[in-house]
């Protein structure tokens, strides 16, 4: 096989490899503590982690502009991201006693799912909503 | 010189494989799981923050 040839397969290969070694990583998830693969409700809490993290920055973001915006803004706002986000914000907070009650041994609440979706929709929506609203 | 595809395609199947496998020894990645005491900071932090409806009435 010719030099050039075996560079050009070798290029190929090691980027793929890489991919394929990140997403196997990935997928190999294990938590710190256990040391043990992550379970469902391992996977939840950090669901509910993650999308309060979210929660608590667009909700800083909005106030600061409620805080020091102009008129038209805080107006925007009030018709516009005020409502899914008190909404957003009472889900969330159910979310995470949905989680600490299983965690506490409870079972796995039936509309996990759809209420993580619902956020998940919810912030994006605000998220999009602002990002109009900036243009 | 013309590579083989079927040749190449074995060549990525079996590296992949080992890859996976060998990620299972060395490659897994540790998540730090948020602790029970975190989500119940969660549910009091969120709980503080005000409603919008509230925040605009201070406003105005």
């Amino acid at each position: 096989m010719r030099k050039s040839t075996s560079r050009k397969i070798l290029r190929l290969l090691i980027p793929i490899l890489l991919i394929l070694a990140m997403i196997a990583c990935s997928q190999n998830a294990v938590n710190r503590e256990t040391g043990g693969p992550l379970t469902a409700v391992d996977k939840a809490s950090i669901v509910a982690d993650e999308l309060t993290k979210q929660y608590e920055f667009l909700h800083r973001s909005i106030t600061d502009i409620m805080n020091t915006g102009s008129v038209e803004q805080k107006t925007w706002i009030s018709t516009n991201v005020a409502d899914p986000m008190n909404k957003v914000k009472e889900a969330l907070i159910q979310y995470n006693q949905m989680v600490i009650l299983w965690r506490e041994g409870g079972l796995m609440p039936s509309d996990m799912y759809e209420r993580e979706k619902f956020i998940r929709e919810t912030l994006q929506t605000v998220l999009l909503l602002f990002m109009k609203g900036g243009e | 010189m013309i590579v083989d595809p079927l040749l190449l395609a074995q060549t990525v199947s079996v590296l992949a494989t080992s890859v996976m496998e060998l990620s299972k020894f060395v490659g897994a990645t540790e998540v730090d799981v948020p602790s029970l005491d975190k989500l119940k900071e969660n549910v009091d932090k969120l709980r503080e923050l005000p409603d919008f409806a509230v925040i605009e009435a201070r406003e105005t």
